[in-house]
């Protein structure tokens, strides 16, 4: 399903840091210095045209800041983002403007990110407004009904005068990716689309989201903490932890042959949907310590059962298969 | 449980969340719940624990825990049960413990309200029942915002089990957790069942994690159990159409990817008239007769109950 071209990607993400400052108390002012959540620390990734890249993990390893960071919600501490061959932080407010219309997210809560107040054509045609793009003169712009038809909601009208409280929790996240596509961009941003929905409605809406995909060439980047959604999903999965990309390669490679310790922990402990494939044994110890204090050399190592002297030192990012990437000194490149 | 029956007033009627279901479940048995959300495997749950929000009530059926007919029993004497013969960890567990007290205080509340006994033999039970989930008992004079997520859930555990109950009913107690500790999670209340051989009712709408623990499982839909029985029978073998089609829309992490396939529409409002069969609407082998008859739940294999007068047609497809 990738695209071979020699392209340059659409997205470029390089050596990008995010530190959030963590507050001080009121009273002790803590002479020791500042500290900081180290969030995104270090990564550098491409998203291929065309492609759906997730990026998976656990709570507090960075994929939803690292999402905010590319579709320029919050600025980098350090690093660059190039989407489509500009720099995202260098551009003028006029060029941000047009990069913008190239991007789009879908969030994970459907029943939060849909305005109460507004109605379905109102919310679908926001993104057309805001970018001054509805100077059709009609009402109802086309490509409200063109994007309302392109998520299934048909026929449009029955569905442009409601409420988002109308609406079940599938339809209102048809609505939100409706919403994404209405101007046409190139890059939708997905943080956990499908994971409050149920079971039934979640293979729906990803199901709708591939055929999107295909019907107008759009590229995504998936966030999930479900690796079964993500194997199902993407072409390309990255695994983080602790603010850094510890493996990336072809999703269905890195569920079959993983590489890094982490992600083969993560794996081991999904549980399968199969009663005779019960897990036996081997589990991690531990809980993914806070971003604060990062451990020093591979982030992974106070978990990690194979660490030894030179995890101090951090690994980084070695080949270890056709387009497969993983930190570890355990899987020397090859 | 015999054709419990709990709705819910509402001004348009009452709301039959759960209508007519029956299990019985043994000693050291898991059960799974599975079901969309609005199914009524809440509400089944906060029947058994006589719990039930104000508005609701059960307007008929049978529960019978070890003997003793629950709905029976006063309030007082119910009280006397909660904890001993069965407790419940509720959804969204993390945010259930009160967040200014210790956690040995709020363990220490569940076991002085049952047994009259010294301080320090609280202490002891504490201690005991920390080890017992795997938690340091040094941490038990904690506040809950000390620990993590996974440690909540455990503490959450210990306080469940404090009293010995013979049924512990969990409401989804792994949903809001990551994968890793998920698994550490559903691995410890796999070997205090193997060590204390109590029953317990798990909840939840993750098939895989019934997969992964549960003995039993129970699929039910808009207020009605349509399948039940033996795990394996059920996940190699599943007959209802409701069933099948849940169990073909979770998408797999072995073998080739197929398209996933869902179920279209959503669940009847139930507070209105609704077919004999529930999921007729939505059912791809729905018929007039679905609408009309009420399939009775049948015995279609050694421990195994379906509710659907096509099962034989559909299995020979």
């Amino acid at each position: 399903m990738t695209t071979n071209l020699p392209q340059e990607p659409l997205v470029l993400v390089k050596g990008v840091k995010k530190l959030f400052p963590v507050r001080r108390r009121l009273l002790t002012r803590s002479a020791a210095g500042d500290k900081f959540v180290h969030a995104v620390d270090g990564v550098s990734v491409e998203v291929r045209r065309g492609e759906v890249l997730s990026l998976v993990g656990e709570s507090g390893c960075g994929k939803t800041t690292l999402a905010r960071l590319i579709l320029r919600l919050l600025d980098p501490t350090d690093g660059t983002i190039i989407l489509d061959g500009q720099d995202l932080f260098a551009a003028t407010k006029g060029q941000m403007r047009k990069l913008r219309l190239q991007m789009q997210a879908v969030f994970q809560d459907p029943y939060a990110s849909l305005d109460p107040k507004k109605t379905i054509l109102q919310v679908v045609s926001e993104p057309l407004v805001v970018n001054h793009l509805n100077k059709t003169g009609t009402d109802v712009p086309q490509r409200v009904y063109e994007s309302l038809i392109a998520v299934g909601l048909t026929p449009p009208e029955l569905y442009l005068g409601k409420f988002p409280y109308e609406l079940s929790g599938g339809q209102r996240q048809r609505v939100a990716i409706a919403r994404a596509i209405v101007i046409n961009p190139r890059l939708i941003v997905a943080d956990e689309p499908v994971s409050m929905l149920d079971v039934s409605i979640r293979a729906e809406i990803l199901t709708l989201m591939l055929d999107l995909k295909q019907k107008f060439n759009l590229t995504y980047i998936f966030i999930t903490h479900d690796l079964a959604v993500a194997r199902y999903v993407s072409d390309r999965m990255a695994v983080m932890y602790l603010g850094k990309i510890v493996e990336i390669g072809p999703a269905d490679e890195i569920c079959s042959k993983p590489a890094h310790p982490y992600t083969k922990a993560l794996l081991s402990a999904l549980p399968a949907a199969d009663p005779r494939a019960r897990h036996k044994g081997v589990q991690l110890k531990g809980e993914v310590p806070n971003a604060i204090e990062i451990p020093a050399g591979c982030r992974f190592r106070p978990r990690c059962p194979f660490a030894f002297d030179r995890c101090m030192e951090e690994p980084e990012l070695v080949r270890v298969g056709p387009d497969h990437y993983a930190a570890c000194y355990l899987v020397e490149g090859s | 449980m015999a054709d419990l029956k709990t709705y819910y007033r509402t001004i348009r009627g009452p709301l039959k969340a759960v209508d007519g279901v029956s299990f019985s479940l043994q000693k050291g048995e898991i059960l799974g719940l599975v079901g969309e959300s609005g199914c009524g495997k809440t509400t089944l749950a906060l029947s058994i624990v006589r719990l039930l929000p104000p508005a609701s009530y059960v307007a008929a059926g049978k529960i019978s825990l070890d003997g003793q007919d629950v709905l029976s029993l006063t309030e007082e004497q119910m009280k006397d049960i909660r904890w001993k013969k069965v407790s419940i960890i509720f959804q969204g567990a993390l945010n259930s413990l009160n967040p200014v007290l210790p956690v040995k205080e709020q363990i220490a509340e569940a076991i002085l309200a049952h047994r009259k006994t010294e301080k320090r033999n609280v202490e002891a039970r504490i201690d005991e029942l920390f080890n017992a989930v795997g938690l340091e008992p040094t941490r038990k004079a904690n506040f809950p915002h000390e620990f993590s997520g996974g440690m909540k859930q455990r503490v959450m555990i210990a306080m469940a089990l404090a009293c010995n109950p013979d049924l512990v009913i969990a409401d989804e107690p792994t949903t809001a957790l990551d994968v890793i500790v998920q698994y550490q999670i559903l691995d410890l209340i796999r070997s205090l069942r193997d060590k204390l051989q109590m029953s317990m009712i798990l909840i939840t709408h993750d098939l895989s994690v019934v997969a992964e623990l549960c003995d039993k499982i129970g699929i039910m839909y808009a207020g009605k159990m349509v399948e039940f029985g033996d795990i394996f029978q059920i996940f190699e073998r599943p007959k209802h159409p409701y069933t099948r089609a849940l169990l073909k829309s979770i998408p797999k992490m072995e073998g080739a990817k197929t398209r996933l396939t869902y179920i279209s529409g959503s669940l009847p409002d139930l507070t209105g008239p609704v077919p004999a069969c529930r999921f007729q609407g939505r059912c791809p082998y729905g018929q007039k007769i679905c609408e009309e008859v009420e399939p009775r739940s049948e015995l279609v294999a050694a421990n195994h109950y379906v509710a659907c007068h096509f099962w034989r047609d559909i299995e020979k497809q």
